[in-house]
């Protein structure tokens, strides 16, 4: 899954969008709310998207490689954090 | 040197599990040094950590804990709470407070200011980002994180005073671009009563070896440009001083209040005009611009002594 | 406080012109407000007698409403003497200070002060209306304080320093300013984006300048995300929309690769304020 605002997007592997813990999970860290549980699913909150602060606390809470953030003013990836 | 705080300065943040608090503890711990925040207060988070640093109910469990008296704490507790905390601090033996939070009544301020000189302690701010010491230690939220900091201050001989935090940075950034550090950089907040003015912090950076002169941003509103006139000219101070107003649109606007609440022109000795005649009359030289600053300040520093 | 005899002028003036008929005393804001305090004041102009017992309590009280009711001022002027010996008020002046408002809240309702009537000399705009609803839309940071001015160069500033310095020196370089804010606490995109849209759209203004002093909490990156997305939701080039972005400081490097992906034109810190007010006047 996939979604695009202005200055952010986000990809979540399907593999995991339906795991109900991670979901939850991602909905706790994220600080500007742009996670949420849907029917047990990751839903990815659009009008959210773009207040995105780059902490990559999502990309630390999900399985490694199945989260990106992506910035889309330079085509660069957010890094995981060290 | 340095004035106020020094890299075996103790100090706790009150409120520290607040989000700005938890960032400001973080910026304090990584800067220059690392300083010494020995606890944090929240009523009935005692047993937390922030960022290591314990956190207790109540300053004087964290007093207990240290086991010695704390020389100073960061106050960012809620306006309506800040006056007991500030209270509770003082009665613990703290004797530097810095008090971040923004919008606290007058009458309260005035508590707090009167407790702290009965019991020999001392306020910065309210409404303000604190002291940095370049290279050296932190205490508050001035220059933001650890990295954003060490590209604006340096140090050196010139003591900064200001009440805007956000100028604090700008002016000292100035001066570093401009090869000249500072000693101490002091955000004394922007309300209409604080706990120390120019004019109280001038002994201090007079007595200080290291700083050879003093920078200070000034606006419109409240007396304490006319004081440091006053204690510059009375103690025929050794210190040359560069200040630069802002705000100064505002003589045309009485009554109204644009940026800090300290900042309303209520009589004519609180217009810019005013201000600027006083200053100058005292031997402080108002800058233009900020980018003027550190050639004043050169030529001054160049000049022979006592001229 | 005060207490001069010689009432029915401008305090300020008799000071100047009579400083030995203006009495002046500090009270305690910790211990109880005792008349010791007043009544030395008042002894301090010479008056004596039945009169010092008389306006002893009136200067005791007033200076006990002062404090409980967080005035930054409370001034009777003029108190007269009847030929019987006693005081009559007649005249006052009061002023609360807004931050004590919500503790005053019963006070101001029973003398019927409605909330929106502040100590601000004229009354607000319809578009600082709008920029106070842009502040309240969220709690983080500030996107406010906007003040409505008849010039054409909008302005998006900050922070409360970086404002009066920045609205000062666009003025000495010859710009109108369509207006003055101040943008601080590190705001959402949103509520920059709403502040940004709101100048964009003020009638005669055709360009904004975006300039802070060097940013420790608020993010450069987030600003700039605001306010060009309040020129791509108004259909309007952020390239040619914004005349200079000048807000160096945390998070910058992100910042600049946004600013740089529009192609706005923007400073770091070794562009003075000052050289950043001139860019935007020329440029408007
Ligand atoms: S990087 Fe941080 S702000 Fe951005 S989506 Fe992930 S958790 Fe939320």
């Amino acid at each position: 899954m996939r979604k695009d605002a202005i200055f952010i997007g986000i990809e979540v592997d399907d593999a995991v969008a339906g795991d109900a813990q991670l979901a939850a999970k991602l909905e706790e860290v994220c600080p500007v709310d742009i996670f949420a549980v849907a029917g047990g699913r990751v839903e990815i909150v659009d009008e959210n998207l773009d207040e995105c602060i780059l902490c990559a606390m999502c990309i630390q809470a999900a399985p490694q490689g199945t989260l990106t953030v992506h910035k889309l003013y330079s085509n660069e990836l957010l890094d995981a954090p060290a | 040197m340095s004035i106020l705080i020094n890299e075996d300065t103790t100090f706790i943040v009150q409120g520290i599990t607040g989000r700005e608090a938890v960032n400001l503890t973080r910026e304090c711990l990584d800067y220059g040094a690392g300083a010494k925040v020995v606890g944090g207060v929240t009523p009935g988070r005692l047993g937390r950590e922030v960022h290591g640093v314990p956190v207790f109910d109540t300053v004087k469990q964290a007093v207990d804990h240290h086991g010695g008296p704390i020389d100073g704490s960061v106050v960012t507790v809620p306006p309506a709470f800040t006056k007991d905390a500030v209270f509770e601090a003082i009665e613990n033996g703290i004797k530097l407070i810095v008090i971040v939070t923004e919008r606290i009544p007058r009458r309260d301020v005035a508590q707090m200011v009167e407790l702290a000189s009965l019991r020999g302690a001392r306020i910065i701010g309210p409404n303000c980002l604190g002291i940095i010491v370049p290279d050296v230690i932190k205490m508050g939220g001035i220059g933001g994180p650890a990295k954003d900091a060490a590209k604006a201050y340096t140090s050196g001989p010139i003591g900064v005073i200001s009440r805007s935090g956000g100028m604090t940075t700008e002016m000292s950034s100035t001066l570093t671009a401009a090869g000249l550090g500072q000693s101490t950089a002091v955000s004394i907040g922007g309300d209409a009563i604080i706990g120390s003015s120019y004019a109280e912090l001038m002994p201090l950076f007079e007595a200080d070896e290291q700083t050879e002169g003093i920078v200070i941003y000034t606006e419109p509103g409240g007396r304490m440009e006319a004081e440091l006139a006053k204690w510059v000219k009375e103690n025929n101070s050794r210190l040359p001083i560069v200040a630069f107003m802002a705000g100064r649109f505002m003589d045309e606007m009485p009554g109204m209040s644009f940026g800090h609440a300290g900042t309303i022109v209520e009589g004519k000795e609180d217009t810019a005009a005013e201000k600027i005649a006083r200053l100058a009359e005292a031997g402080i030289t108002v800058a233009e611009e900020i980018s003027q600053i550190p050639e004043i300040m050169k030529s001054k520093l160049g000049a022979p002594a006592n001229a | 406080m005060l207490f001069s005899d010689m009432g029915g002028i401008d305090i300020e003036e008799v000071a100047e012109t009579h400083p030995d008929h203006v009495g002046r005393r500090h009270f305690s804001n910790l211990l109880p407000i005792s008349d010791f305090a007043a009544k030395e004041c008042i002894a301090s102009v010479g008056v004596t007698g039945s009169r010092l017992n008389r306006l002893t309590p009136i200067l005791t009280r007033l200076a006990r409403l002062f404090v409980e009711r967080d005035m930054t001022l409370a001034e009777i002027n003029p108190l007269c003497e009847l030929e019987d010996g006693t005081f009559v008020a007649l005249d006052a002046h009061m002023d609360m200070e807004n931050e004590a408002r919500p503790r005053q809240k019963a006070l101001l309702h029973e003398l019927g002060v409605g909330h929106e009537e502040t100590r601000q000399a004229r009354e607000a705009t319809e578009f600082e209306l709008a920029g106070e609803a842009v502040d309240a839309q969220d709690h983080r940071g500030v996107a406010g304080n906007v003040t409505e001015f008849d010039g054409d160069l909008g302005l998006v500033i900050g922070a409360g320093g970086g404002s009066l310095t920045l609205f000062d020196a666009v003025r000495k370089y010859g710009g109108k300013p369509a207006n003055y804010c101040e943008i601080g606490g590190n705001p959402s995109v949103e509520k920059a984006c709403g502040l940004a849209k709101l100048v964009l759209s003020k009638p005669g203004v055709d360009k904004i300048a975006v300039m802070m002093s060097i940013v420790s909490n608020t993010r450069v990156d987030i600003v700039a995300r605001g306010v060009i997305k309040a020129c791509l939701e108004l259909n309007m080039d952020p390239a040619e929309k914004i005349s200079i972005f000048r807000i160096p400081g945390a998070w910058e490097e992100e910042g600049f690769k946004i600013l740089d992906h529009y192609g706005v034109r923007y400073a770091d810190r070794t562009t003075s304020m000052h050289e950043a007010a001139k860019l935007a006047v020329e440029a408007s």
